[in-house]
């Protein structure tokens, strides 16, 4: 029942609820589990067995069963501290540049200075202000 | 006399004889009942019996279980309650 590549659901500890794939069988009771789990040894009444059975081999590394589960539509958890690694793109051709034709640069036009002119003073006062003692002696 | 607040049954009492000689009446809280389980009702293993004062001064990794439905389900109710999520689906 439980051969290399049964899908399963860890049913015990703290990986509980989350879906797994037998990667090695260690005897009658024990197996090796690796997805959506930490890579360890598990005995089998932790786990509950699935219909769905992955094309993988034995000691599939993590990459191969994440892989897995994406083509059978399983959802997959990223585990903390996995980085996957990029692939390298084949570089691209680059089309060869139009060359423009070089134009010459124009005269510069010599425009002559104007002669800022000054403001003029305003000639206008301010209309002195009224102190009490005035307005008195107007009265 | 005691303090009106502590006249309550939610105090435990404890009679003391001091070094003097004398009795004295001691009033503490009780402790929390035990935590059962949700669907069987067998008490929860893992959980300590403390209000939710003394339950801050734990450590979180202690306060209950880290596996799903932790401190609420038992472990064996549990399993058969993720079974019936994931569906039963027995080879």
């Amino acid at each position: 029942m439980f051969e290399v590549g049964r899908v399963c659901v860890k049913i015990a500890g703290r990986d509980a609820n989350n879906y797994c794939v037998v990667v090695k069988k260690l005897d009658d009771n024990y197996v090796i589990i690796e997805g959506n789990v930490r890579r360890r040894k598990c005995n089998i009444k932790h786990l509950h067995p699935q219909k769905k059975k992955l094309d993988i081999k034995e000691d599939a590394t993590y990459k191969e069963v994440a892989a897995a589960f994406k083509k059978a539509g399983i959802p997959v958890k990223e585990k903390r501290g996995f980085k996957w690694k990029k692939e390298a793109a084949a570089p691209k051709e680059k089309a060869p540049r139009e060359e423009k034709p070089v134009e010459k640069p124009k005269p510069k036009k010599q425009t002559e200075k104007k002669p800022v002119e000054k403001k003029a003073k305003s000639t206008k006062q301010k209309p002195k202000k009224t102190t009490k003692a005035t307005k008195k002696t107007k009265k | 006399m005691p303090q009106g607040n502590k006249r309550s049954k939610t105090f435990r009492k404890r009679t003391l004889r001091t070094p003097g000689g004398r009795l004295v009446v001691h009033h503490s809280k009780r402790k929390h009942k035990k935590l059962v389980c949700a669907k069987c009702g067998r008490p929860l293993l893992g959980v300590p019996r403390s209000d939710s004062l003394s339950k801050n001064k734990i450590k979180k990794s202690e306060r209950n279980p880290k596996r799903p439905y932790g401190g609420v389900l038992c472990s064996v109710c549990s399993r058969e309650q993720i079974k019936l999520e994931k569906g039963v689906e027995n080879v």
